[in-house]
C-alpha cells in the first residue's frame, strides 16, 4: 500500500503551507503597522499626551521672553553687487481710447513694441538712496480691539468688537509623528510678526467679508519661498477680492516681516503655513 | 530549499514593512488666522516721466506731479521722497526698472512713464510696477490734444487707484458748488465749477440772483440749482458743455435743488404745500409731476438709491426729524435711524452700500453714515456747522462744507473726508465755499 510522502508536523501543516502563513502573517502585520503609521485618521484615535500648554492667555509683548515680535534681520541695504536683472520683457501697454471731453479723441495708435531691456554690466551703480531706507521701524497699530475706522457717534449703537481669543490653538497640525511640534508662543509670534505687515483695504465694500486664505511655501531660513492665493478662484472676478488678496501677498513677501521668527530644528513641522487673513474683527 | 527560499520571503517582507515605516511622511501644516493689522498708506514711488524730446519736458514733470498729488489726497497712498529715487528716467527707458534698487526706497509700487509728441498731440504712457514681486500691474498710453493733457493724468490715477485697490477710481471728476464773498448780511453767492483736485475753476453765474444747492446729474453734464429772483425760487437745468440753462419749473414751496434719478431722467424733490411737505417726483421730458408720500408730517430731502429702486428721505413722522427708506413709489416704508438729536440731508452713495447724513445733536454738527439698513452708523466728522455731504463717483470720498463765523465775518470751506473717517482734506477754492457737488467721472 502506498503512504503519504510529505511530512506533517503535529499542526498537521506541510512545509509549503507553513511558509504560506509565515508570510501571511508578516504580510497582514506590515499592512497594519503602514496604516497605522501613515493613515492619520486611524493615528487620530490614539490621543497625544504630549503635554501642551491649552491655556489660552492674553500675554502682552511686554512679558513675553523668548521670542520677539520684531524680525529678526534689521533691513540690509542692498549689495553692492553689479547683477544682471532678469529679461524684462512687460507687456505691452494697451493703446486706450479717451474721450477727454469736449474734444473727441484721434484715431487708435499702433502698440509700441515691448521693450527688452538689459543692463549694462559697465553702468555705475547710483549712490545708495539716503533717510528712506532706515526708517523701517513697524509703525503703531491702531486701536487693537476696536475697529479701525472712525467713530464720533456719543452714543455708538455698534459697540467695537470684544477682543478676539487666539484661534489658532496647538490641536492644528497635530497629525505628524514628529514629536517637535509648534508651541502656542511660537505660533503667536508669527501672527505678531505678520500683523504690521498686513494693510488691510479699509474702505472696501463689504471690506469686512473679504477673507484670504494663503498658503507660504517656507525655505528652510524662516524666508518665504512662495505665497499662492488658496481661494483664488474670486481673483479674477472681483476687484475688490483681488484686491483684498494682493494685501495679503504683500503681508507674507514683505521683507519688514521676513523672515519669520520659526525655530530651526522645526522646519518640518512650518515648512507650509497657511494664513488665513480676515478683516472681520479689525473693521 | 525550502528553508533557504523561506527565509528570504521572511526578509523581503520585514524589508517591505521597513520601507512602509519610513516612507509615509509626517503630514504636517500649521494653519494661522491672521486678524489684526494695519490701516495705512501704501507706499508709492512715482517716478519723473521720461520725455522723449523738449516739448514733451513740461509734461513729463508735470503730469507725476499731478499723479502723486491725487494719490496721496486719497489718503491711501503715501510717495517716497523723490530724494530718495533709485534711478533717474533716462535709465529706467534704456535699462529698464532696477527693481532691487527701488525695493530699498521701501516703496510697494512704482510708477514710471514717457512723454512723447505725436502729429495728434501728445502720448502720455505711464507703466505700474509692484516692487516686491517685480511684475508690470498695469500700462497704458494715451494720446490727447494739448489742452487736455491734465485730464490724462487724472485718467492715469484712476487707472492706478483701481488697479490697486480694486475699486472705481475719482480723480477724473469735477466738483461744482456756491463760491461765496463778502459780509453775512450781503452774502453774494455765485455757481461755480473745478476739477476735483481744485485745478480749472470757473465762475458759472455772475452772483446777481442768490443761487443755491446745486446737484449733478449721474449720465450727462447737466446741473440742476435754484435760484431765487424777484418772480421767486427758480429750478434750472444747466448744461455745461452749451452753457444752456432752461428753467424747468416754478416750483413753488421748494426749498432746496431737485436731485437726479440714477437714469438722469428724472428728477427727485420735496414740495410744501399747505404747511405740509411732501416728496414728489418728476420726469424731465414728460415734465410730469409725481407724489410719492402724503403724510401730514414734513417729508423732505430725498435722494434715489443707485438702483433707482428705493429712496431716502428725511422725515418728522416719527417725532423726531429721522431718516426713512421707501421704495420709489412709496411703498415698504422703513426707519433707519433711531440716535437722538436730529438728522438731515441723507444722499445714497453711488457704491449703495451707504448712506451719509448731517446730524445736529446737542448744538454741535456731524457728517455721518450708515448702512441702508440702519446698522453701523458712524459720525466722521464735526463742526460748529457742517453740513451738505456729496459723494464721490466710487463712494469712497464725500465732500462737504463746514462754517464758521467769528467778530461778525463769516467763512465758509469745502472739505473732504475718506468713508473711513481719515484724511479730513480742505478743498481749496479761490474765495469761500459752500454746497458742493461731486459729478460723476468724466466721460
Amino acid at each position: 500500500m502506498a503512504t503519504l510522502t510529505h511530512n506533517k508536523t503535529d499542526l498537521g501543516l506541510d512545509n509549503g503551507m507553513k511558509a504560506a502563513l509565515i508570510i501571511s502573517v508578516i504580510v497582514h502585520i506590515s499592512v497594519f503597522v503602514g496604516s497605522v503609521v501613515g493613515l492619520p485618521f486611524i493615528k487620530k484615535d490614539i490621543p497625544n499626551i504630549v503635554a501642551i500648554p491649552i491655556t489660552i492667555e492674553m500675554i502682552n509683548t511686554a512679558e513675553k521672553t523668548q521670542t520677539s515680535a520684531k524680525p529678526k534681520n534689521t533691513p540690509q541695504r542692498p549689495k553692492m553687487v553689479k547683477e544682471t536683472p532678469p529679461d524684462l520683457t512687460p507687456s505691452p501697454p494697451d493703446e486706450k481710447l479717451k474721450e477727454p471731453e469736449p474734444v473727441p479723441i484721434p484715431d487708435p495708435i499702433k502698440k509700441p513694441k515691448p521693450p527688452i531691456k538689459k543692463e549694462n554690466p559697465k553702468e555705475k551703480i547710483k549712490p545708495k538712496p539716503k533717510k528712506e531706507v532706515t526708517k523701517k521701524e513697524p509703525p503703531k497699530p491702531k486701536k487693537d480691539f476696536s475697529s479701525v475706522l472712525k467713530n464720533l457717534t456719543p452714543d455708538a449703537v455698534d459697540k467695537p468688537a470684544p477682543p478676539r481669543m487666539l484661534t489658532n490653538n496647538a490641536e492644528e497640525g497635530q497629525d505628524a509623528t514628529v514629536t517637535l511640534k509648534m508651541s502656542i508662543s511660537e505660533l503667536e509670534a508669527i501672527q505678531r510678526t505678520i500683523y504690521p505687515c498686513w494693510n488691510i483695504p479699509s474702505g472696501a465694500k463689504y471690506a469686512e467679508s473679504l477673507q484670504v486664505k494663503i498658503k507660504m511655501f517656507m525655505n528652510p531660513d524662516a524666508t518665504i519661498r512662495d505665497a499662492v492665493i488658496v481661494n483664488g478662484a474670486f481673483v479674477k472676478s472681483d476687484p475688490a477680492y483681488r484686491a483684498a488678496a494682493e494685501s495679503a501677498l504683500r503681508a507674507v513677501r514683505n521683507p519688514r516681516c521676513s523672515p519669520l521668527p520659526l525655530p530651526m530644528n522645526k522646519y518640518k513641522q512650518w515648512k507650509t503655513i497657511i494664513m488665513n487673513f480676515d478683516p472681520s474683527n479689525a473693521l | 530549499m525550502l528553508k533557504i527560499n523561506m527565509i528570504h520571503i521572511i526578509k523581503k517582507a520585514f524589508f517591505l514593512l521597513f520601507l512602509i515605516m519610513v516612507a509615509t511622511p509626517a503630514s504636517a501644516q500649521i494653519e494661522l488666522n491672521i486678524t489684526k493689522g494695519v490701516v495705512e498708506p501704501l507706499r508709492i514711488a512715482v517716478s519723473p516721466f521720461y520725455a522723449a524730446d523738449t516739448q514733451s519736458n513740461n509734461m513729463a514733470s508735470q503730469v507725476p506731479l499731478i499723479l502723486t498729488s491725487n494719490l496721496e489726497r486719497s489718503g491711501l497712498f503715501k510717495a517716497v521722497n523723490p530724494q530718495a529715487f533709485a534711478q533717474n528716467p533716462g535709465s529706467i527707458e534704456t535699462s529698464g526698472v532696477r527693481f532691487p534698487e527701488w525695493r530699498a526706497t521701501a516703496a510697494q509700487f512704482l510708477i514710471t512713464g514717457k512723454v512723447s509728441q505725436t502729429a495728434n498731440g501728445p502720448r502720455i504712457e505711464f507703466r505700474l510696477w509692484d516692487v516686491l514681486s517685480e511684475k508690470q500691474l498695469t500700462g497704458t498710453a494715451f494720446t490727447t490734444t494739448r489742452q487736455n493733457w491734465r485730464r490724462i493724468a487724472h485718467i492715469i490715477s484712476d487707472q492706478i487707484y483701481k488697479r490697486i485697490t480694486g475699486e472705481e477710481g475719482y480723480f477724473d471728476s469735477r466738483i461744482v458748488y456756491i463760491s461765496e464773498t463778502g459780509p453775512p448780511q450781503k452774502r453774494i453767492k455765485r455757481l461755480a465749477i473745478m476739477d476735483q483736485d481744485s485745478a480749472n475753476h470757473k465762475y458759472l453765474t455772475d452772483g446777481r440772483n442768490l443761487v443755491l444747492t446745486p446737484r449733478f446729474s449721474p449720465t450727462e453734464q447737466k446741473i440742476t440749482y435754484m435760484e431765487f429772483t424777484r418772480s421767486g425760487a427758480k429750478v434750472y437745468l444747466y448744461n455745461l458743455q452749451t452753457g444752456q440753462r432752461e428753467n424747468i419749473g416754478n416750483f413753488k414751496g421748494i426749498s432746496f435743488a431737485p436731485r437726479f434719478s440714477p437714469d438722469g431722467r428724472g428728477l427727485i424733490m420735496s414740495i410744501a404745500t399747505n404747511g405740509n411737505t411732501d416728496i414728489y417726483s418728476y420726469d424731465i421730458d414728460s415734465k410730469r409731476l409725481n407724489k410719492i408720500t402724503s403724510n401730514r408730517a414734513i417729508d423732505t430731502a430725498p435722494s434715489y438709491s443707485p438702483d433707482g429702486r428705493q429712496i431716502v428721505f428725511e422725515s418728522d413722522r416719527g417725532g423726531t426729524q429721522q431718516l426713512y427708506t421707501m421704495s420709489s413709489s412709496g411703498s415698504g416704508l422703513h426707519r433707519i435711524t433711531f440716535g437722538k438729536g436730529r438728522y438731515a440731508n441723507p444722499v445714497w452713495s453711488p457704491r449703495g452700500d451707504l448712506i451719509a447724513f448731517t446730524r445736529m445733536y446737542k448744538g454741535k454738527f456731524y457728517i455721518g453714515v450708515i448702512r441702508p439698513d440702519g446698522s453701523g452708523e458712524r459720525l466722521i466728522t464735526t463742526a460748529y456747522h457742517v453740513e451738505g455731504p456729496s459723494w464721490s463717483p466710487n463712494g469712497r470720498v464725500l465732500t462737504y462744507f463746514k462754517e464758521t463765523s467769528s467778530s461778525g465775518s463769516k467763512q465758509a470751506r469745502l472739505y473732504t473726508v475718506d468713508i473711513t473717517g481719515f484724511n479730513e482734506k480742505w478743498l481749496k477754492t479761490p474765495r469761500d465755499g459752500s454746497d458742493p457737488a461731486w459729478s460723476p467721472l468724466n466721460k
